[in-house]
C-alpha cells in the first residue's frame, strides 16, 4: 500500500485514477470544502449537492493543476465556481434588482458596525443561509472569499454596481438578524 | 480593497470552519467519477420507489378484480319514452342504456327444517336440495326483477305499472309469459285480458322483454310471490 507523504505524490496518484489516492484526497479536504458549500447553499441537502458537483469538477480538472498554489486554495476556488454555476443552473435569480431609492439608505446602514464576536460560527452560518439567493453568493464572495466587486461582476455576470448594492443589502439583512438574535439573548 | 473589521473577522472565522459531510457522499462521487452518466442516488431511490409503488398498486388491483363480468344482456335496459301528439296518438322512442351491474347482498333464506332426524336422512337431503334451488331462484329472480321490472313495478303497491303481488294466481302461466315478453303485441292482437289491462293503465305501455327465458321468468315470479308472502 503506498503512503502519500507528499501532496504532489498524492495528486499524481489521483491523476493515475488510483482509488485509494482519490479517497485520501477527498477525506482530507471534505470538511473544509463542505464548510464552503454550506455558506453558498440554503440547506444541507443543497450543500451536499454542491460538494458532490464540486468534487467531481476537482477530480476532472486535476490535470490542469500546476502546483503553483497550495492545492487547498485551488480546490476551494473550483468548489466556489461549482457552487455559483450550480446556483445558476437551478435558475435561482442571482441578480435581484433593488429599487433605486433604497440604495442611498443602504450605503449608510451597510457601513454600520456589525459585531459578530458573540455569535458562534454555526449561528452565523445559519444567518448566511437564510439570506436570499443572490445576496448570499455576493456576500460570500466579497466578505469571506475576498474578491472585489469587479471580480464578482465577472464571476456572476452582473454589473459591479449590482454587486455593490447586493452586498450592502445582504449586510443590512445580516445586521438586522444578528441584532434580533442578540436582543433575544439579552432577554431573561 | 477596503477591509473592515467585520469582514476580516468573518474571514478568519470561516477560514478554519469545517463541517462533516455525510459518509454516503463519497460513494456518489466515486461512482459518478467512474460512470459519468450514472443517475444520482436520489434519482435511483425515486425510480425504485415509484416502481415498487406502481407494482403494489397493480397487484392490489389484480386481487380485487370481480370474479366474472356480468353478461351484457343483464345490463341492457330498454327505456321507452312516450310523447303525445295533438291528434291524441302517441309515439314511443326507444333508448338503450348500459347500466353498471347492481351488486346486491345475497339474502339468506333460513331453512324451514330445523331438526334433522336420523331416519329422515334421505328426505332431508332432498329437502335441502330443494331449498338450495329455491334460494338460487330467489336470488336470481331478485337480480332480474331489479334489472328489468323494478324500474316500473313495485311488488305490493301500484307504481308506474300495477302491483305484481299475486300475479301468478291471477293469470295463467303461458299467458303471463307471453304478456311479460311482449304486451304490446297481445294488445294489438286483441287479447281480452290484455285489452282490459290496457284500458286500466293506458297510456302507459309496458316494455317488451323478448330475451327473457322461461326459467328466468319463473325465477322472477317466484321472487315476486315470495316477497309478497313475507310479513
Amino acid at each position: 500500500m503506498p503512503a502519500f507523504n507528499d501532496e504532489r505524490q498524492l495528486i499524481r496518484a489521483c491523476l493515475a485514477n488510483k482509488r485509494r489516492a482519490q479517497t485520501t484526497l477527498y477525506n482530507h479536504y471534505k470538511g473544509k470544502m463542505y464548510g464552503v458549500c454550506l455558506r453558498y447553499a440554503k440547506s444541507e441537502a443543497q450543500a451536499q449537492d454542491f460538494l458532490q458537483e464540486g468534487f467531481l469538477k476537482v477530480f476532472k480538472s486535476l490535470s490542469q493543476y500546476r502546483f503553483e498554489v497550495p492545492v487547498e486554495y485551488w480546490m476551494k476556488r473550483i468548489i466556489v465556481n461549482a457552487c455559483i454555476s450550480e446556483l445558476r443552473r437551478k435558475k435561482e435569480p442571482l441578480n435581484q434588482a433593488l429599487p433605486i431609492e433604497t440604495i442611498g439608505e443602504l450605503k449608510e446602514e451597510g457601513q454600520a458596525t456589525l459585531d459578530t464576536s458573540q455569535l458562534s460560527t454555526t449561528q452565523l452560518l445559519h444567518f448566511i443561509q437564510k439570506l436570499p439567493e443572490g445576496y448570499r453568493a455576493v456576500f460570500n464572495l466579497y466578505a469571506i472569499e475576498g474578491y472585489d466587486h469587479q471580480e464578482i461582476s465577472e464571476i456572476m455576470s452582473i454589473s459591479a454596481g449590482t454587486s455593490r448594492s447586493q452586498y450592502a443589502r445582504a449586510r443590512k439583512l445580516l445586521a438586522k438578524q444578528v441584532k434580533q438574535e442578540l436582543n433575544q439573548r439579552a432577554l431573561p | 480593497m477596503m477591509d473592515s473589521n467585520f469582514e476580516k473577522a468573518l474571514r478568519d472565522r470561516f477560514e478554519q470552519f469545517e463541517a462533516a459531510p455525510p459518509e454516503s457522499l463519497w460513494t456518489n462521487i466515486f461512482w459518478r467519477l467512474r460512470f459519468p452518466n450514472i443517475l444520482s442516488m436520489s434519482a435511483w431511490v425515486a425510480i425504485i420507489t415509484a416502481a415498487l409503488f406502481s407494482l403494489s398498486f397493480f397487484i392490489q388491483k389484480e386481487a380485487s378484480l370481480p370474479e366474472a363480468p356480468p353478461t351484457p344482456s343483464d345490463r341492457l335496459i330498454l327505456l321507452i319514452d312516450t310523447s303525445f301528439c295533438a291528434d291524441g296518438s302517441f309515439k314511443m322512442d326507444t333508448v338503450f342504456m348500459d347500466l353498471p351491474p347492481i351488486q346486491q347482498p345475497e339474502i339468506e333464506v333460513k331453512p324451514s327444517i330445523k331438526y334433522q332426524w336420523k331416519d329422515q336422512g334421505e328426505e332431508n337431503i332432498i329437502a335441502q336440495n330443494m331449498l338450495q334451488q329455491d334460494t338460487a331462484s330467489f336470488n336470481n329472480g331478485k337480480r332480474l326483477f331489479i334489472n328489468y321490472c323494478g324500474t316500473c313495478h313495485d311488488i305490493k303497491s301500484n307504481f308506474t305499472g300495477p302491483a305484481l303481488a299475486g300475479v301468478t294466481k291471477k293469470y295463467e302461466k303461458e299467458w303471463l309469459y307471453a304478456f311479460t315478453r311482449n304486451s304490446g303485441k297481445m294488445i294489438a292482437d286483441g287479447d281480452p285480458l290484455a285489452l282490459k289491462l290496457w284500458e286500466d293503465w293506458s297510456p302507459t305501455a309496458m316494455n317488451a322483454f323478448p330475451n327473457l327465458k322461461d326459467e328466468e321468468l319463473d325465477d322472477i315470479y317466484y321472487y315476486v310471490e315470495e316477497v309478497a308472502a313475507m310479513d
